[in-house]
């Protein structure tokens, strides 16, 4: 629960027990509250402010969460692209609603999760602009069922 | 004699909220003190809000505003509705949220970064919050559960 709270927020691990994440008043308060949650559950948790690293450590951090990021913003190209690839399946506007309805909700999952990778990618990982793009490509076959739907590079990419 | 309540400074949505429904629901005239972080509300003379450990905290993902409502028992719907929006802006959930979190929580950024003092972030804040509370008052709830 709490390392899944930490992934959401883009903490990379350290070593088995400690993760770092950039200071952000959000952030900080997140782990906060997330600290208390564990101590509710009987655990032991220290949210401890980062005063100073070397210049090679910070790098390292950095590199870290860059490579994480980028691993999902791989994976989710990957699904784009499988979308994509079953376009002739897709509906037509003005088919079957059941059918539209579907492909608009898979349409709705990959830009959620663009908009969450995109929230905790603090230093610019690669992937992203390609990531937008291509969610964007599958955004031709939207539905135009949901309102939410919106172009992916239009404000969330740079 | 007035309720004294204590919270975190730099307040934001959460905070400004829970202030804004104390003011409005539970005591007008209800006196706010801003700390830092780091101090021990534990040992202050004032009911602590939005602070780590404290009853009118977050608790199993809800957020200050709505432990206010349940300590204090109000019962408004249109606070309530208000609540969900301000759980929405304040905790980042995997549930979806409803759709004027971004731009509510938009609002609330600038209140913060754009005011040189919390007692300012307050008076600021509870002009939008009077126009939150206006809103949910004539929004159905269907469109806020979006």
């Amino acid at each position: 629960m709490a390392w899944r709270t930490l992934r959401r927020l883009g903490a990379a691990v350290l070593t088995p027990g400690a993760a770092i994440l950039p200071f952000t008043d959000e952030l900080q308060e997140q782990l906060d509250w997330l600290a208390q949650e564990i101590e509710e559950l009987g655990g032991d948790a220290w949210v401890l402010p980062v005063t100073e690293l070397r210049a090679q450590e910070e790098a390292r951090v950095c590199e870290r969460m860059r490579d994480d990021r980028a691993v999902e913003y791989r994976q989710l190209i990957g699904d784009a692209q499988e979308f994509l690839r079953r376009a002739p399946e897709h509906p037509m506007p003005g088919g079957d609603y059941a059918a539209r309805l579907r492909t608009e909700k898979e349409l709705l999952a990959l830009q959620r999760r663009f908009r969450k990778i995109r929230a905790r990618d603090y230093f610019g990982a690669p992937g992203r602009v390609e990531a937008a793009g291509t969610i964007d490509r599958c955004l031709a076959f939207r539905q135009g069922i949901s309102s939410k739907l919106s172009a992916a590079t239009d404000d969330h990419a740079e | 004699m007035p309720l004294h309540f204590i919270t975190r400074e730099r307040i934001h949505v959460d905070r400004i909220a829970t202030a804004w429904a104390i003011r409005r629901f539970v005591d007008p005239e209800a006196t706010f003190e801003f700390v830092p972080r780091t101090a021990d509300v534990t040992a202050m003379a004032g009911i602590p809000f939005d602070v780590r450990g404290a009853e009118l905290g977050h608790h199993r993902g809800r957020c200050t505003l709505e432990a206010l409502i349940d300590k204090y028992g109000l019962d408004d719907e249109p606070l309530r509705r208000m609540s969900r929006v301000v759980r929405a802006a304040d905790l980042p959930h995997d549930e979806p949220s409803p759709a004027v979190t971004a731009g509510v929580l938009a609002i609330f950024d600038g209140v913060r970064d754009g005011s040189t003092s919390d007692e300012q972030r307050l008076e600021r804040g509870f002009v939008v919050c009077d126009a939150l509370y206006a809103w949910c008052q004539r929004t159905a709830s269907a469109l806020i559960d979006d």
